[in-house]
Order: structure tokens, then C-alpha cells, then sequence
């Protein structure tokens, strides 16, 4: 790289307005941990603190008071586990038979699958409810699940690292008469590991954020996920929402509190496996 | 279970048909609130029904967080007096929110039993047969309606149906800022001319730049503004509902009012989303002496003011009026016989005058029983919250605000001017002539 | 037998068994890979292709969906849409948007790809702080911002007030409101692009740059002739992902700013929500919703023909 000549003096420049821009862009997370831990009239400062004056913890318990956050926590969890395991497995058989299956008509049902990438939840909605409704799915697990199943971008990923796969070593599988299912979890699976763990947490990344969905899917406050009690707690304190703005902070962070504890494990495996995993 | 279900739904498509067949013929809220609850000739009472199997309904509501502990008093209260009722209560979000899950419960016919439903949405639903019409049961239970403020049951009533009660019910007021006011020696206007003289007095500007507003009007809801437009002789549809009159002299005083105020410094115009924030906050620390809120916030006021808060009827011109808002509860068509007959008992027992100043305190809105506000408990209750008798003393004033199917979606026309006035102080009158257009674009799209 | 070429190893397998027996077990064999596609297909079927098919019936009708019934009226719908300026309005809305987003994610994801490529744990753990938003919920990172943007006590304020500037109220001004959101949404993508552009830029092999170095190119030709269009496949792939997703946009304008103020983020998807929901306007929503997936389709198509000609696939 062109870099590999820089100085000395060049990399300290650099590393202080890497350092500058790192702590740009995690600023707003800042901001939303201080601000969870002030209270009310330090909320409303003329000169904002940029450190609270003291640790308003009982903003914590308030949040807490208000959202049901063990029974939401669960929810998301079990909506979040749900969505990978189907989307998962449902995107290894596709993304087999896209990359490595002939049938006919397949370059067709393929751009089938990667027209769904265009279409945003709020656009077929409707006929979805009223049909989770005759199924009486609504407000169950099924609903926020099954109507998800197949993720178009999940077999896209798949797809490409399959493709990628060496032809000879399946054949050689497969005349030694290795089953498509062996094929798949025995051979392209481990083969194309990185790949599937990037998919794997892209899925419980946007299942655990998801709020739209489950919005509309549940009815009960025993469904609700973490995302709704947020914007619940919000609207629940309507019209006084500068006012409470200290304990939705609360709220939030415990919200992202285990989906930074998830990445902050798995950070090396992520990126690495994110950087692998486009297209070429 | 089945049969039951299928009969509902056959009712429901039959309702809906005559319902369609009648649509059209508005009543005009406007300024006299004929919203009319006259009796119909063909309904026949409710069959008595001595059913006590249990059964469990849900209740959709936006009750905030602050009116919970009040609720759950209430089922409380309800549950001791009929025990074989449960009431599942559902937090559905916001009153939009709120709207949207209950038209996607309908197309799914898979419904709750009971309701909310924001006071000026009632027409869309009732004509669209979302809700049922309770005037059977009223029959059969002589259920008092002259106990209510007129203009309260009638704004949830339409077209002759009585399609829900008032639930939670409040009225646009002006709060001021009495300590401030003392000190300045003057009163909060009482009719649109005294306005002049007491923004004078209070409007305080440092090198022409406005430090402390005389007062303040939000344009981010026209349930503020459409008061205004009506106390100047002005109305927002023609008398025979048929065209804008938004456009016309009369109903061009007012905003033609708020534009020379806003222009000279006195008066501040929130609009926006979060802007009710705003002016609540401008008004607390002192930059705003008096604003035109709901009196749900009377309460708020009351405990984040340090400083005695006043409130005040909005002034007066042609005529002198206010308009209702908040929340009914209403029955869903859809719902079971069963289902119907404990949802009934849920929507009297919420709105009966026995609990009704319990209620009203414990969520900050207005009462809405005649016998409960004269009752003992009334009279204490205004002795604790003074701030109400303005509220009180213009009980008839209060009025419906425009009932119309159309008026959800063609009001955000002339909601635009007003926000045009507020944030790029856009002369009212060249832009309304257009919003009118929209507007009769609107009901001709509705005929 | 269009395949046969192809299966040569498995014919070799095979050679001894007859004809039909060998086409009927090819037929099996195909059967059975499709059956593998099927579970996606039938999935998305039901739950993307119905719904869809549903919605261009609805949209030839006047369905308010609390209605049992509804009128066949055309392409009322159609004409209608076509015919008002707020559709042009929302159209042009959504379009700034997505030429704001789509740029800046891109050139500030590439910028920092530039930056933050260097390989040391110090580095690395920088990278993934940047790439933290992209983690959080659009909700959360809503409020905050509505926090940040807040016109009195909003940190933005402060700071611009330190540049001896007049407050903003920025979400309720038609000028700052949609940069606002752009801004949000940026904040949560450039962490994404930047790791793929970084990935690309480490598949570069660095003996293009040492043998163009030698022929006496400097940095930024280096850059230019080489690097850009070595990243191409990857820039083309976030262009497209961005910009379906920034077409898409719904979720901050819904928590934030509800389409105002004067409709200025009343944007497709927001509007096609609030049409159905809010008007009671079913009918014309899934017109419009048609209307919507054909653009989004054609553009995107458009995106890829042009591309295919300019971008650089190694091998």
C-alpha cells in the first residue's frame, strides 16, 4: 500500500484525526449514556454538562417501572433466535440449489428472490395481517417469524460464497454418494463459515432493531419487543417528551446494552467475515 | 362460535351497506354543534341479557402513562362490580397509532371489543361501520343522556348514531403566567379587542427582537385555531358542507389577526412536530406569558411553573367558543354478542357519573357529568383545582369541532397556511385561496 | 439437454445405464435441487408476491380497508397520482434524499476506508466504533438525535452558538430537516461501507502499485487509476444497497419529524403508510405502491446495466 511510506510524523497525524473522527461518530452513543444518567434539570441546562453531575440512577429504575423489561428482552430474544435459525437454513438450501443446482428456470426465480430486496415492509403489510389472522398467528411468535423466512439477501450472501466453492470436491462428495443435505451442512457450511456467521449476526442485528414488524404483528403488551417499548414509552409520556427525555436515554441504552455485548465478543469474527462476504 | 362469528360479520356487511347508503349527509359541528342524538325511529332496545358466563374483552386505549394509575382504579372498581367481566387493557400507542392498528384489526375482522377513538376521527370510523351504534342499549337502559354536557355526547354522536361517549375530554384554554400578569397589572383578554392593549403591556423586545411573547397560539393542530376562525364569524365549510369557506372574509379574520400580531412581535406560532415541547418550555422559563393549550396540561403546568399559573377561556368575538377534544370510547361492530353486552357494561361503568370526577382528577381532563360537577365531590374538586372553573363557567361553550368524514384529510390544507405563517411568516392570504382549492378537491373526491 | 455438456464428470459415472433411465434420473436430480429453491420461493411467494399481487388489484379500486366493500373504479387511482403535483413533490422528496445519502455514505465510507486501513489492534478497534450505529436500532439512534437536534436544549445548538449562530430549530425547518435525517442515516451506514471498501481495498494486489510506481505515477494517479477502479464491484454493490435502502426511507421520518413540517420528508413509502392509514385511502396507496416498485425496479436495473460496462471484475 501507498501508505507503507509514510513517516513517522504522518502516522501521528493520522492516528489523532482517526482518533477525531472515532470519537465523532461515537459521540451520539455518548450522549445517550450521560443523558440517561442526568437529571430532569440538568436535562434543561442553557449549557448542556458534558458529564452528568451526579449518577441519576433512578432514571434506571423508572425505565424499568415502566417497561416490562425482562418479558421484552425475552420476546426479542426469542423473535431474534427464531428468525436466524429459519432464515439460516432457508437461505443455506436456496443458496445450494441457486449456486450448485440445476433446474430449470433458475437464472429467472433468482431475480424473483432479489426483486424481494426492493420491496419494504410497509408495503405488504396488509394482505400479510389479514392473513396471520385467518392462520389466528397474530400477536404469536409465528407471525413475527414465518412472514420473515426468507431473507433475499441472506441467499444473495450465500449464494455468492458457494459459487466461490471449489466444483470438483462436491462432485467427488456427491459420486461418493453424499445426500444434498450432507452436501450442504457437511461441506458448503463449514466451507463458507465466515460467511454464514456474517449472515448470521446481519440477521440478529436487524431482528433484534426491527420495530415495524412487530408493531403491527402484536397486540398484547405481552408480545411487545424492545423497540416498541421505546417508542411506547415515548408516546406513554406524550406531549411531555422533552421532559422525560432522561429516562427514554435510560431506556435506550439498556436496549443496546446486549447487542453491544454481542458485538463487542464477536467483534474480530464480524468484521473479518463482513469484509469476505460481498459480491464479486 | 363459528355461526356466531359468521352472523356478526353477515350483520356487520349489512350495517355497513345502509351505513354507505346514508353517507354524505354530515351534520355540521361548526359553531352550533347539531351533531344530533335524536332517536331513531327503527332501533328497537337491547334484549336484557342475564348472561354472567365469564368473558374476556379487550380495551384498545392511548392512555398515557400518567392517566394509568387512574385506569387501573377504574378496573379495578369494574371488575368488583361485575366479576365474571375481564377487561384485558392494551396500550396501543398514540392516538394515530392507535387509529391505524384498529383499521387493520377491522380488515382482519379480528377486533377488540372496546376503544378509544380521538374525538375528531369519530365520523370516518361510525360511517365506515368500525363502530357500533349504542343507541339499543341507551334504550334499554334509559341510559341519561341530558346527563352530559350537550356538546360533549354529541360529539360522538353522527349522523343520529350514538357511537361512543366521552371519555377523556379536554378543551383548548389559555394558561397564563399570573405572578407575571400581577406584576404587569393586567388581565388576560377577555375578547379579541382587548388583545391589542394587552400585548402592549406585555411583549418585552430588546433591539427589536422579541424577548417575551404576549402570548401564544400552536398551528400544528387546528383544533387550537378552528375556535379562532368561528369566535371571528367565520366557519370552515359552507353551510351546506358542500365547499371550503376557509377562503371567505369571515373566516380570514383571525389568521389575518395572528399574521399582523406574529409580524409585529407579540404573538409566537408553534408548529411542527415537537414544537408543543417548545412552547411549553418558552413558557416556563418566562418567554411566552400566556399560551393556548389543552387543559390535560393544566396539571403539568401546575407542577413544572415556578411561578402561580392562571387560566383563562380564549377570547371572544362574534361568538365566544371553544372546541372539544381528547378521547370517547366506542363498541366495536365487529365484536360478539357476548363480547357486546360486556363492553356495553365497560363503556357505561367508564363514563357513569358515580366514578366521574374520581376519573377526571386522576387523569387531568374535564368532567362530563351535569350531576356529578354539582354534586359534593364536584364542588371539592373545583375547590382543589381552581384552574378548571374557567373551563367550567363556559361549560355550553364548549362545542364539537366539525364533524365531517372528510375533514381528517382535507384539513391538513389549511393546517399549511398557519404553518406557513409560523415558520417562514408567509402572508395568510395569499396562500389560502389555493388551500381552498385543495379542499374542495378533497370532498369532491368523497362524493 | 441443454446440460449434457455440462455433466460430463456425471455422465462418465453413468455411461452404462440406458438413455431413458439417465433422462428420467437427471429429471429426479432436478426435481430434487428445486426442491431445495422451493422453501425461499414459496416463502417469498406468499408473503411478498401475494401481497404484492394483492395490492395491484386493490390499487383498480376505492378500498378503504375498514369497508366490506369495495368499487372497481380503474385506473382512477393511476391518473390521479400521475396527475397531482404532491406525488411529483414526494418523488422529488425522496430522490434528494437518496442522492444525499447515497453520496455521503459512500465518499465518507471511502474516505474512512482510507484512513482507518491500517492494520494494528489500535486501528481495528477504532473500526469498530465506527462501525457501532449500524448495530442500532433506527428507534434509539432517533431519539437521540431528536435529543441532539432539540431547539433549546440541543447539543447542535450549542455548538452552533459557539460559531456565534442563531439557534436552529432543525427538525421543524424545511431547509435543515431533511440534511437532519440524511445526517442520522449516514451516521449509522458510513461504519458498513467503510469495512467493505476496506475489504476491497485489501484485495488489491500491491504489485499494481509498485509496478505503477515504478513507471513514476504519484499518489493521487495511483488512487485514480488504479485504486477507484479496483473498488469498483464493491462501490457498485453499496450504491445499490444504499440506495434501495435510502428509497425505502420510513422509519426515522415516522419517529422524527411525521413528514413535516409543510410535508418537506413526506417521502413514497411514509406517504403510501400514511394514505392507507391515515386517509382511510387503501385504493390509492396500492396504486401508488405499484407505481413505487416499478421506479425503484427500473432504476435499479438502470444502475446495474450502466455499471456493468465500467466496472472492473478481476479474473
Amino acid at each position: 500500500m501507498a501508505g507503507q511510506r509514510n513517516s513517522k510524523a504522518v502516522g501521528v497525524i493520522r492516528l489523532v484525526l482517526a482518533a477525531a473522527v472515532t470519537l465523532l461518530i461515537l459521540f451520539p452513543v455518548y450522549w445517550m449514556v450521560v443523558s440517561s444518567l442526568k437529571t430532569q434539570s440538568e436535562m434543561r441546562l442553557a449549557v448542556p454538562t458534558l458529564w452528568p453531575e451526579g449518577f441519576a440512577w433512578e432514571n434506571y429504575a423508572e425505565a424499568f417501572r415502566v417497561i416490562p423489561y425482562a418479558r421484552y428482552f425475552g420476546n426479542t430474544l426469542i423473535m431474534s433466535v427464531g428468525l436466524i435459525i429459519l432464515q439460516l437454513n432457508v437461505a443455506l438450501w436456496a443458496a445450494y440449489a441457486f449456486a450448485k443446482g440445476r433446474f430449470w428456470g433458475k437464472e429467472l426465480l433468482f431475480l424473483l428472490i432479489l426483486a424481494a430486496l426492493i420491496v419494504p415492509d410497509q408495503v405488504t403489510f396488509i394482505p400479510i395481517y389479514v392473513m396471520m389472522s385467518n392462520l389466528s398467528w397474530l400477536d404469536t411468535f409465528w407471525a413475527l417469524i414465518v412472514p420473515n423466512g426468507a431473507s433475499a439477501f441472506g441467499i444473495f450472501l450465500l449464494r455468492q460464497a458457494f459459487k466461490s466453492l471449489n466444483n470438483d470436491v462436491l462432485e467427488a462428495a456427491r459420486v461418493d454418494g453424499a445426500g444434498r443435505f450432507a452436501l450442504i451442512y457437511k461441506m458448503l457450511l463449514p466451507m463458507a463459515l465466515p460467511t454464514v456467521v456474517t449472515l448470521v449476526v446481519l440477521i440478529f442485528i436487524s431482528s433484534w432493531n426491527s420495530y415495524f414488524w412487530p408493531l403491527i404483528m402484536t397486540n398484547s403488551s405481552d408480545m411487545r419487543v424492545l423497540t416498541i417499548g421505546i417508542a411506547f414509552l415515548r408516546d406513554s409520556i406524550a406531549g411531555d417528551e422533552a421532559m422525560y427525555f432522561h429516562i427514554i436515554m435510560a431506556a435506550s441504552v439498556m436496549a443496546i446494552l446486549p447487542i453491544i455485548i454481542v458485538y463487542s465478543l464477536m467483534q474480530k469474527h464480524i468484521v473479518a467475515a463482513m469484509a469476505n462476504s460481498t459480491f464479486k | 362460535m363459528n355461526k356466531k362469528k359468521l352472523a356478526t360479520t353477515m350483520m356487520a356487511g349489512a350495517l355497513a351497506v345502509v351505513v354507505t347508503a346514508c353517507g354524505g349527509q354530515a351534520t355540521n359541528g361548526g359553531a352550533n354543534g347539531t351533531g344530533g342524538n335524536s332517536e331513531p325511529v327503527d332501533v328497537e332496545p337491547a334484549k336484557v341479557v342475564e348472561d354472567t358466563s365469564p368473558v374476556t374483552i379487550q380495551y384498545w386505549h392511548s392512555h398515557a402513562e400518567a392517566q394509568m394509575e387512574g385506569l387501573n382504579y377504574m378496573l379495578e372498581e369494574f371488575s368488583k362490580k361485575y366479576p365474571h367481566i375481564t377487561v384485558e387493557a392494551v396500550f396501543q400507542g398514540g392516538y394515530d397509532d392507535l387509529h391505524k392498528k384498529l383499521q387493520a384489526a377491522v380488515a382482519a375482522k379480528d377486533v377488540p371489543a372496546v376503544t378509544n377513538v380521538e374525538v375528531s376521527s369519530l365520523p370516518t370510523f361510525g360511517e365506515s361501520g368500525v363502530f357500533a351504534d349504542l343507541t339499543p342499549w341507551i334504550l334499554r337502559d334509559q341510559t341519561p343522556l341530558d346527563d352530559f354536557s350537550e356538546g360533549m355526547i354529541n360529539s360522538y354522536a353522527f349522523n343520529g348514531k350514538q357511537y361512543g361517549f366521552p371519555l377523556i375530554v379536554s378543551t383548548s384554554v389559555f394558561v397564563y403566567n399570573k405572578t407575571l400578569l400581577d406584576e404587569l397589572n393586567v388581565q388576560p383578554p377577555q375578547t379579541w379587542s382587548e388583545i391589542d392593549a394587552f400585548n402592549e403591556a406585555v411583549t418585552l423586545k430588546e433591539n427589536g427582537q422579541t424577548t417575551r411573547y404576549a402570548f401564544s397560539v400552536p398551528g400544528w393542530d387546528a383544533w387550537y385555531f378552528d375556535p379562532w376562525m368561528i369566535n371571528g364569524g367565520g366557519q370552515i365549510l359552507t353551510d351546506d358542507q358542500s365547499a371550503s369557506a376557509v377562503e371567505t372574509p369571515e373566516s380570514m379574520r383571525y389568521i389575518e389577526n395572528f399574521y399582523k400580531w406574529k409580524t409585529d412581535g407579540h404573538m409566537h406560532i408553534g408548529y411542527g412536530k415537537g414544537a408543543s415541547n417548545t412552547m411549553r418550555q418558552m413558557f416556563l422559563d418566562g418567554e411566552i406569558a400566556m399560551v393556548q393549550h389543552t387543559s390535560a396540561n393544566i396539571k403539568m403546568y401546575r407542577e413544572n411553573a415556578d411561578f402561580e399559573i392562571g387560566v383563562s377561556f380564549i377570547p371572544g368575538d362574534v361568538t365566544r367558543i371553544s372546541n372539544i377534544g381528547g378521547a370517547g370510547i366506542a363498541m366495536m361492530e365487529g365484536a360478539s354478542e357476548l363480547e357486546k353486552e360486556a363492553a356495553w357494561k365497560f363503556i357505561e361503568f367508564m363514563t357513569s357519573a358515580e366514578h366521574n370526577i374520581k376519573w377526571a382528577e386522576a387523569v387531568g381532563y374535564l368532567p362530563t357529568r351535569k350531576s356529578a360537577i354539582e354534586s359534593e365531590e364536584g364542588k371539592q374538586y373545583f375547590e382543589r383545582w381552581p384552574q378548571y372553573r374557567a373551563v367550567l363557567e363556559h361549560f355550553d361553550d364548549v362545542t364539537p369541532r366539525l364533524q365531517h368524514i372528510a375533514y381528517p384529510e382535507f384539513r391538513s390544507h389549511y393546517i399549511e397556511v398557519m404553518g406557513e405563517l409560523a415558520l417562514n411568516n408567509v402572508d395568510p392570504a395569499t396562500l389560502m385561496p389555493q388551500a381552498a382549492e385543495k379542499i374542495n378537491e378533497v370532498l369532491a373526491d368523497y362524493e | 439437454m441443454r446440460m449434457s455438456n455440462k455433466t460430463n464428470t456425471k455422465q462418465a459415472a453413468s455411461v452404462r445405464t440406458p438413455a431413458s433411465v439417465r433422462n428420467w434420473r437427471t429429471a429426479l436430480e432436478k426435481w430434487k435441487d428445486f426442491l431445495f429453491a422451493f422453501p425461499a420461493l414459496a416463502l417469498l411467494a406468499v408473503f411478498l408476491y401475494y401481497p404484492l399481487g394483492n395490492s395491484f388489484y386493490i390499487s383498480f379500486t376505492n378500498w378503504n380497508m375498514t369497508r366490506p366493500d369495495k368499487k372497481f373504479v380503474g385506473i382512477d387511482n393511476y391518473t390521479y397520482l400521475l396527475g397531482h403535483e404532491d406525488f411529483y413533490q414526494s418523488l422529488k422528496i425522496t430522490f434528494t434524499y437518496t442522492i444525499m445519502d447515497v453520496v455521503l455514505t459512500l465518499v465518507i465510507g471511502l474516505l474512512l476506508a482510507l484512513m482507518f486501513n491500517v492494520s494494528s489492534r489500535l486501528y481495528a478497534f477504532m473500526r469498530g466504533i465506527i462501525f457501532m450505529p449500524y448495530y442500532i436500532s433506527m428507534v434509539i439512534a432517533a431519539m437521540v438525535f431528536i435529543w441532539i437536534y432539540n431547539g433549546k436544549y440541543g447539543l447542535l445548538n450549542r455548538v452552533v452558538s459557539l460559531f456565534g449562530l442563531d439557534p436552529v430549530e432543525w427538525l421543524i425547518n424545511s431547509q435543515t430537516v431533511l440534511p437532519a435525517l440524511v445526517v442520522v442515516s449516514v451516521w449509522k451506514g458510513v461504519g458498513f461501507a467503510m469495512i467493505l471498501f476496506i475489504a476491497g481495498l485489501r484485495s488489491i494486489p500491491s504489485d499494481y502499485y509498485e509496478a505503477a510506481a515504478i513507471d513514476g505515477a504519484n499518489r493521487w494517479m495511483l488512487f485514480r487509476y488504479i485504486t477507484l477502479p479496483l473498488l469498483s464491484p464493491m462501490t457498485l454493490f453499496l450504491v445499490i444497497t444504499t440506495f434501495i435502502s435510502s428509497m425505502q426511507v420510513f422509519q426515522s421520518i415516522d419517529i422524527m419529524t411525521n413528514g413535516g413540517p409543510l410535508q418537506s420528508t413526506n417521502a413514497i413509502v411514509y406517504w403510501i403508510y400514511t394514505m392507507a392509514f391515515s386517509q382511510f385511502r387503501t385504493g390509492r396507496a396500492s396504486a401508488l405502491i405499484m407505481i413505487f416498485f416499478v421506479i425503484i425496479l427500473l432504476l435499479t436495473a438502470l444502475q446495474w446495466l450502466i455499471s456493468r460496462k465500467k466496472v472492473h471484475y478481476e479474473g
